[in-house]
């Protein structure tokens, strides 16, 4: 099984953490979680992805935090394997965090949101750095969620058009957040709901994931010198996954009914059509063998990195949900 | 001659990030149009690429066009100010609000008559920044702009003046010659040419695309062959692996994305037909060895087929699978609603 090769969008505002968030869940993926790696398709990304990460790791001193994208968009693929075996692959894009908030004509903007409008999955950055206290009006422009909200409308929400049967995921990371875990996670998730109240409404369409994740504990005390242990960082992708899994399995499932009462209408019909109709009796029944055996690995898989999802905080429709196969 | 050098004169180009807001054009030539602001930010972002490796030596870059000329510097901020300003104000002016360390590009822009060929020019040095230094006052202009502040994405328009760069002026050497002339828009419009990176002949490829009467580019750095296939630079200097990969020492330019790719494949397919010679030996027996397993499986596979056509009878079979499909499958699949013992539950996310 191989799902088709999707493209991830990550917005967020400049010092959000995207590019740091990108070092370190390559390097916590590659060393795989349940089984599960991440692999770049170019040699030459990988090494260097590992040799930033390698950096930031090593290094003491501001020197080891990644410097700031200027207008320059990168492209970054890779592939989600189980056992080494490619699963899915997808598209990653690193950019200068203004572009969420510069005037349309400038290039990088008009790329971001092409390939936003083209994305199976976003992920929403905000820094814990703003969550530290209760959020205000501030926070709103700090973060930018004004503007994300605003990407959300016209990119996703207007093509995409999500529903409670064909939801649409969106993962809102916590970047840094050994800068504000002193406070209790409902009131986070009470804050992150206020920022993005629309993904939260009942019958909305949205599957949205909170994740806090943080680079260190020990980072909020000294950022410069402060061991690097990241948390949580590999979550976000596996939500990504786990996603597009689940829709995979919905459309197979549904494939298979149809062939279903195909097959129950085939056998209602006089024994002439019925031998006539022969040939597509076996195909029906070869597929419908095929759909079981695939709905089987793809629920082997879910329940695989459903154990991964557990600590994160998930809602489907407004409601609140665990990842459960 | 001094009356003609006295007729260039330079305003400055800055594309760089301060200390609450992004990259951007903080300033431009009081002439500049969109048009051409955007013709100078091609050139400008793609000395920019891997700037991590800035930090190893800054990036020198020529560009020119019918009516314009930029010269500029890409690197780190602390290395532009090492020298001119104490250590104190080196660390306060080289880092953003997130502590990050900060580079940028800065350069001079000048326009050009009929004559392409430029008459006083800052001298290639890689290690002195000189020319360069007083450019860092723009960036002081809007250090402290925040994003809410009126205008603050808007650069400031530079005005045209005599800059004198003799005393900047170094001695190449007369016997450094460049293997062929450098390229320039008559010669291999879609060809980036590339070149060894090193000093004296960075020099003189320097001086060539300054004293060419031809619109022509150059960027001297130390990047890998992977970030320059997108370059619009028509001269190049790249890494000593990527001249050893290319024969030719030229890559086809690509302007467009469709031939981006097929350029990425022209790569691919240099590096892959090396290593076919030294694998072609090892996949001749590999393919003895899988015709043969080929044969064998497939005989495996027809006897199995058999006898399993021989055992289950289509009743069973129907049965068996129609069972499968009856599984509950709905739109709540891979989720369950959280119960409110649950919630109870929940722990603290770290």
């Amino acid at each position: 099984m191989k799902l088709k090769d999707i493209k991830i969008t990550m917005l967020g505002t400049t010092g959000a953490g995207k590019t740091s968030y990108l070092l370190g869940m390559y390097a916590a993926m590659q060393s795989g979680i349940q089984g599960f790696t991440l692999s770049a398709k170019d040699i030459d990304l990988d090494l260097e992805l590992t040799e930033r990460w390698e950096q930031l790791i090593s290094l003491q001193g501001a020197d080891r935090w990644p410097v700031p994208n200027a207008g320059v968009i990168e492209h970054c693929y890779f592939d989600f394997n189980y056992g080494f075996r490619p699963i899915m692959g997808f598209e990653w894009i690193d950019y200068r965090g203004l572009a969420l908030s510069d005037r349309s004509n400038e290039h990088d903007v008009q790329e971001l949101s092409k390939y936003l409008s083209d994305s199976e999955c976003v992920f929403l950055t905000i820094s814990g750095e703003h969550l530290q206290d209760k959020v205000t009006p501030t926070t709103v422009r700090e973060i930018k969620s004004d503007r994300m909200n605003q990407f959300l409308q016209l990119y996703i929400s207007n093509k995409y058009k999500p529903t409670s049967t064909k939801p649409f995921p969106i993962a809102i990371i916590i970047t840094k957040y050994d800068l504000c875990h002193h406070r209790k996670k409902e009131e986070v998730v009470e804050d992150v709901k206020k920022l993005f109240q629309a993904l939260f409404t009942p019958n909305s369409g949205w599957l949205v994931m909170i994740c806090p994740v943080s680079l260190g504990k020990e980072i909020k005390a000294d950022s410069d010198n402060g061991m690097i242990v990241p948390v949580n960082v590999h979550l976000p992708v596996v939500f990504a996954v786990y996603s597009q899994l689940r829709a995979y399995g919905l459309t197979v499932n549904n494939n298979s009914k149809t062939i279903t009462e195909n097959f129950a209408k085939n056998k209602e019909l006089n024994p002439v059509l019925k031998w006539l109709k022969r040939g597509e009796k076996q195909q029906q029944l070869a597929q419908i063998e095929k759909s079981k055996e695939e709905i089987m690995l793809v629920e082997s898989n879910m329940a695989l990195l459903a154990k991964e999802l557990k600590e994160v905080t998930l809602f489907l429709d407004g409601d609140e949900v665990t990842a459960d196969v | 001659m001094s009356e003609q050098i006295s007729k260039h004169k330079w305003a400055a180009i800055i594309y760089g990030r301060s200390y609450h807001l992004d990259f951007r054009f903080i300033t431009l030539p009081q002439d500049f149009t969109e048009q051409k602001k955007d013709w100078a930010a091609e050139y400008i972002l793609a000395t920019l690429s891997q700037a991590n490796k800035l930090s190893e030596r800054p990036r020198w870059s020529l560009f020119k066009d019918e009516s314009h000329c930029v010269i500029g510097i890409t690197c780190m901020v602390r290395d532009l100010l090492q020298d001119i300003i104490s250590q104190d104000g080196i660390e306060l002016l080289s880092k953003d609000n997130q502590g990050r360390p900060l580079y940028v590009f800065v350069g001079y822009a000048t326009p050009l008559n009929q004559h392409k060929s430029l008459l006083n020019f800052p001298s290639y040095n890689e290690q002195s920044l000189q020319p360069f230094h007083n450019l860092y006052q723009h960036i002081l202009k809007v250090w402290w702009v925040e994003e809410y502040c009126e205008n603050s994405k808007k650069p400031f328009f530079d005005e045209y003046q005599t800059i004198n760069f003799e005393h900047n002026k170094i001695n190449i050497e007369p016997n450094v010659q460049l293997e062929r002339p450098i390229n320039d828009c008559e010669k291999q419009p879609h060809h980036i040419y590339l070149w060894q990176n090193n000093l004296e002949q960075n020099q003189q490829l320097w001086s060539s695309a300054a004293l060419c009467d031809r619109p022509t580019s150059v960027c001297l750095g130390n990047q890998k062959l992977k970030h320059i296939l997108k370059s619009p630079f028509l001269n190049q200097t790249v890494t000593q692996d990527a001249l050893e990969i290319l024969d030719n020492h030229f890559i086809e330019k690509t302007e467009h994305s469709k031939h981006q790719s097929s350029n990425k494949k022209k790569l691919a397919q240099i590096i892959t037909n090396k290593a076919k010679e030294d694998l072609e030996t090892t996949l001749r027996q590999a393919r003895i060895i899988k015709d043969k397993s080929q044969y064998l499986l497939q005989n495996i596979s027809d006897r199995s087929k058999e006898r399993s056509s021989l055992s289950l009878s289509p009743p069973h079979i129907e049965k068996q699978q129609l069972s499968a499909s009856d599984r509950v499958i709905d739109q709540n699949f891979g989720f369950k609603t959280k119960s409110n013992e649950q919630k109870d539950r929940d722990r603290e996310w770290f």
